[in-house]
């Protein structure tokens, strides 16, 4: 394809298609069902212990347990989905962090049986990002609060590290840490002062693209089909540079707030912030979010107990570090709720009025790894329910809310990961 | 010390995982279908890692950029960054691949605002090493270890640094006499045989004097020289840092350090591309587009195809003519060269536009690239080029440009230091060693840089002597300075801040496996984690993978290390824990942050005994050392690790292909008995593996 070609073909806003990367249903791109919509997905480490966790009771009596406390905050613009299982993905004797990590967004994939469906290994907030995204700057955003854990066996690293993925082959790595972040986001290019020069800059950028596709032209025949696909991500990656140099808003900048490295709240608020002005100005739609990494061992020290986060789930007993380390958690989500409610959005109304937010653990019961019991707090505008407590039957597949968030967002999906095909309903 | 006897039978080699992963039912999950034909089971090329990145941009730029540090995380497998199949490309790479690009660009350029980065050259003599403080990443790039240098009246030494730009550099020189023959030396240092300082120097080597001056000097390399104008005539360089004390050496000065840090007049000082660019004369467009095409043959690490020549100068030429000043227009150019995916990866199939056939050897340039990257972690130099391009290298293999003179000059250049620090970071896992947390206080980050220096010491030490590769197991000396052999409870040295070479106690600590920093690693905040040391173990020194734990598995609250062996005797837990427990028991003399100690986490006495499938009993910790060193598995898999380095190839790993690992298996029975760093490498060159894309059938 000509340099001018492929440029009109990306401002078309199908990036993907053409690339060896076809993704399977993005003529929905431009979907006008979809226009303002957003997602935030908040992942947090290590499950919970049920008894001090789980609410009491169902419908819109139900009573906090003292992890779950901070809720309260929001309690009327939440719902609250429990007893959901992603088991039929996860096989028995992977039941452990990086299974349930790796598994949990995609219902399927690496680590994980077959999926079902078009999107084969995809996360859901990966396909939302297909069908919500493409007309940002960044059509998902992968970030993380805490390093992931250091790792020495091959297979599980990749698990541990990725929560997103396009793919069973395609995981999507976060940018980890505020810093990294904030470069990645609100990265400016030198000031150009005239508008001739600005032209002249802009006409420089597009020759680079044009020549590094010249580059990759040239290798082909000899390629093995791995080193193709590294490449065929290399131009979907050069290809998201270029449309982005003409998507990205001019008036995004930076929220104020920076964060003291040695405060642990202050630093979660901060990325907070960071990413609520980046779905705010619509420099992405969709925003991964992991408040701590998989199998987390910091101790939260600042919460008045010493043992570590991960060691702590393993204890049997109802211990007061339980509740702590959960309310600690989830007060960021109240925080995210609160000020998504607080923000305008463009389109009108406020920010939180077109989000749905996403909170959840990799794993149910966090002692024993288990890969049913999970819960997930949604949060946002558009849902049905808010203020409920809906338990769902057992075994009711994760993939099914999964499903049901997806087309409650306006994508057109008719099932989902590993055993998503009867969506629950949000509306 | 109490220790309790426990018979617990070690047999590792089987790896453990307690279940299969998936059920054999399930489709396969791959969703890319091999590709027809041959190209189908190459080996998988690589990209460059963000290691080799800073590398490629401090060898090709003079420049560093905290940018790369926003790279997204390379994959370790095996705890190496180099395989090939762990090293994945995605968008957000490429986000901060052209972020760091454009801000490399800048840099070297310097545009409005921007400064170059000051870089250091030390050389450390006697393998000393400095203060245990944060060092930035340039000083430990280019920290160089050379044995150590006693100057006699009629032996003045000169080294070769490189600047990398010209202008104000901090030249400095650490030295002490060591006894009391010679009262005060009197010193004179010069460069390109120019005094720049006289001193004299009465200090004692517990507390070396530290000499600076500053000097104005050009780029390129500079020639530093240390003479003694007292005492009287030696007896030649001494090796053995023993010696010191031999009444022979005390009529010399002991030359420690010597550095060269610059430029710092950052005002004036400018990277080469930077500098290169105020020769071009105004509107001389073929002058940027020679700085670009030439920047691209050696970032490339081949010679560059007529349209490739073309294609960059149309970008600056195009620029230029559209009004960019020439800073900028070079800035666009810099930014394609380690943009392309001709620098990114190291997909070898020849450059001259006719795709070299899977089985067809690598040319000579493929050869060079993978032999740099391999040991210094960055692309040819000249002069490796230069053996490239005249053939010589594979043409002439006994000359001195050819492959294996090459590659021992490739070794013993400091530059190797890269890829000491990789592998401390990674396989040893003490890249977040100066992050971690520990309730003992006495565990600083101070300690923990030192930890890393330590390490790094003992590896160089076995990646350039040459010793038997293995011996870094069991290595009976540490490298300590005054505040870490405190720390550890050994005999102080008296370096003052410098680490140096100390004998360690026969019953205690010694190798890889009880550095400082592997038993800190191994640890939480507040407990050691038997099984995460033992994992450690495994995964690195046996080239296994441990699975995770059983399904239902629940960690009992509050053990002690008794009671949690009793309960891994569960047959569910015994298939992992009868290799883990063992040799992570042998470890418990060492706390959380690798300080010796009597009594465990739980305040129960340290069993430390094992028994080897062999029968012989480790009876002290030292044994355990000794023991991984004389394992033909151990040393199999240490050989493994360099075939990983220098080919992207962990022929452990799923991947690797039935010829992969007999290719390896065939160059393991090559070897020597017990072989160096230095004879793995000198079998690899001539191995299809490291010469061929792909194997012959």
């Amino acid at each position: 394809m000509s340099g001018l070609a492929r440029r009109r073909f990306l401002q078309g806003g199908l990036a993907a298609a053409g690339l060896g990367l076809v993704s399977p249903v993005s003529s929905l791109a431009v979907n006008s069902g979809v226009a303002g919509k957003r997602l935030l997905v908040m992942m947090v480490p290590n499950g919970h212990h049920p008894p001090l966790w789980l609410p009491e009771g169902e419908g819109s009596s139900y009573r906090l347990a003292p992890g779950m406390a901070p809720l309260e905050a929001i309690r009327d613009r939440a719902l609250v989905v429990s007893n959901l299982s992603n088991a039929g993905p996860i096989g028995p004797s992977d039941r452990d962090h990086p299974y349930a990590h790796a598994t949990l967004l995609p219902a399927s994939g690496k680590g994980g049986r077959a999926p079902a469906g078009d999107y084969r290994g995809w996360s859901f907030d990966q396909v939302a990002a297909d069908q919500l995204g493409q007309q940002s700057a960044f059509s998902s955003l992968q970030v993380a609060s805490e390093t992931p854990r250091p790792c020495h066996g091959g297979g599980l690293c990749s698990l541990y590290l990725h929560a997103s993925w396009r793919g069973t082959d395609s995981p999507l790595p976060p940018s980890v840490g505020l810093a990294a972040t904030h470069a990645r986001l609100f990265a400016t290019s030198p000031t150009v002062q005239t508008p001739s020069a600005r032209a002249a800059h802009a006409r420089a950028e597009q020759a680079l693209y044009d020549l590094l596709h010249q580059h990759s032209a040239r290798y082909g025949p000899v390629l093995s089909s791995r080193e193709q696909l590294q490449l065929d991500r290399y131009l979907e990656g050069v290809d998201a540079l270029e449309r982005r140099a003409s998507l990205r808003p001019s008036t995004c900048a930076p929220p104020a707030s920076v964060a003291s490295a040695d405060d642990p709240t202050a630093a979660q608020r901060a990325m907070a912030d960071t990413l609520i002005a980046a779905l705010a100005c619509d420099l992405t739609r969709v925003v991964t979010w992991e408040l701590g990494a998989e199998r987390s061992d910091r101790s939260l020290g600042f919460l008045g107990h010493a043992i570590s986060h991960h060691d702590l789930s393993h204890f049997s007993e109802a211990v007061p570090g339980h509740a702590a380390i959960d309310a600690w958690y989830l007060e960021q989500l109240v925080y995210v709720v609160q000020r998504l409610d607080q923000t305008a959005d463009p389109l009108g109304g406020s920010l939180l009025d077109h989000t749905v937010v996403a909170y959840v653990s990799s794993v149910g019961h966090g002692e024993r790894h288990t890969p049913d019991g999970l819960d997930v707090i949604l949060a946002g505008g558009g849902l049905g329910g808010l203020g409920e407590h809906r338990r769902m039957e057992d075994g009711r597949p994760l993939a099914d809310l999964w499903l049901g968030l997806l087309r409650q967002i306006g994508a057109e999906v008719d099932r989902f990961g590993y055993d998503g095909e009867d969506a629950i309903s949000l509306s | 010390m109490r220790h309790t006897v426990r018979h617990l039978v070690l047999w590792v080699g089987l790896g453990c995982n307690p279940e299969p992963a998936n059920p054999p039912s399930d489709p396969p999950l791959s969703e890319t279908d091999p590709a027809e034909g041959a190209a189908a089971d190459l080996i998988p090329r690589q990209r460059l890692s963000r290691v080799e990145l800073r590398q490629e941009a401090i060898a090709l730029l003079g420049v560093d950029s905290p940018a790369i540090d926003n790279l997204p995380a390379d994959p370790t497998f095996g705890g190496l960054r180099t395989v090939a199949s762990a090293l994945d490309v995605s968008s957000y790479l490429i986000d901060g691949w052209a972020a760091a690009a454009s801000d490399l660009a800048r840099r070297a350029v310097e545009g409005p605002g921007w400064t170059p980065s000051p870089v250091m050259h030390t050389v450390w003599f006697r393998h000393y090493a400095p203060e245990g403080s944060f060092l930035d990443t340039n000083q430990m790039l280019s920290d160089r270890l050379l044995p150590e240098l006693h100057v006699w009246r009629d032996t003045p030494v000169a080294v070769v640094v490189e600047a990398t730009a010209a202008g104000r550099h901090a030249l400095g020189v650490v030295a002490c006499v060591p006894g009391s023959f010679l009262e005060a030396a009197e010193l004179r240092v010069a460069l390109d045989g120019e005094t720049v300082l006289e001193a004299t120097v009465d200090a004692q080597c517990g507390a070396p004097a530290q000499l600076a001056v500053d000097v104005e000097i050009e780029a390129g390399p500079r020639t530093l020289s240390v003479q003694l104008l007292n005492g009287h005539d030696g007896v030649g360089v001494v090796e053995e840092p023993t010696s010191i004390w031999n009444p022979n050496v005390q009529a010399a000065i002991v030359l420690l350090q010597a550095s060269l840090r610059g430029p710092t007049d950052l005002d004036g000082g400018l990277p080469p591309i930077g500098t290169a660019l105020l020769r071009c004369e105004p509107g001389a467009a073929r002058c940027v587009q020679d700085l670009i095409t030439g920047l691209a043959a050696r970032a490339w690490r081949r010679p560059l195809r007529d349209d490739e020549r073309e294609g960059l100068a149309s970008l600056v030429g195009d620029a230029l003519a559209d009004g960019l000043p020439a800073g900028e227009a070079a800035q666009f150019g810099v930014r394609a060269v380690l943009m392309s995916p001709h620098f990114l990866f190291r997909l070898e199939t020849h450059a001259d536009g006719e795709h070299a056939a899977p089985s067809d050897p690598l040319y000579a340039y493929e050869i060079a690239a993978r032999l740099s990257l391999f040991l210094w972690r960055s692309g040819p130099d000249e002069e490796l080029t230069g053996c490239a391009q005249s053939g010589a290298l594979l043409d002439e293999p006994e000359g001195a440009c050819g492959l294996a003179a090459q590659a021992t000059r490739l070794l013993n250049d400091p530059r190797t230091d890269a890829l000491v620090a990789e592998l401390v970071d990674t396989w040893l896992g003490l890249e977040d060693l100066v992050s971690a947390d520990r309730f003992d206080k006495r565990f600083t980050r101070e300690i923990a840089a030192l930890m890393r220096q330590e390490a790094r010491l003992l590896l160089g030490h076995y990646l350039r002597e040459p010793l038997p590769w293995a011996g870094v197991l069991d290595h009976p000396q540490s490298w300590v300075n005054d505040t870490l052999a405190d720390y550890y409870g050994l005999p102080l040295p008296g370096s003052g801040a410098l680490l140096t070479a100390v004998a360690l106690p026969s019953d205690g600590r010694r190798g890889l496996v009880q550095l400082g920093g592997t038993l800190v690693a191994g640890s939480n905040e507040y407990r050691t984690i038997p099984a995460l040391r033992a994992t450690w173990i495994l995964e690195a020194l046996y080239c296994t993978e441990t699975g995770p734990p059983p399904a239902d598995f629940t960690l009992p609250e509050d053990l002690s290390a008794a009671e949690a062996l009793e309960a891994h005797l569960d047959p569910a837990c015994a298939s992992c824990h009868r290799l883990l427990d063992p040799l992570g028991l042998s470890l418990e003399p060492w706390g959380p942050t690798g300080r010796w100690r009597e009594q465990d986490d739980h305040g129960g006495p340290i069993a430390v005994d094992v028994v080897l499938p062999s029968g012989q009993a480790l009876d002290s910790p030292a044994a355990l050392a000794i023991a991984l060193r004389e394992d033909p598995e151990v040393r199999a898999c240490l050989v493994r690790k360099v075939l990983a380095l220098a080919t992207g190839t962990e022929v452990g790993s799923a991947d690797a292909t039935g010829a992969q690992k007999q290719a390896a298996a065939t160059l393991v029975e090559a070897l020597p008995n017990d072989p160096s760093f230095a004879d793995i490498t000198a079998a690899l060159l001539v191995a299809p593996m490291f010469t061929h894309r792909e194997e012959a059938p």
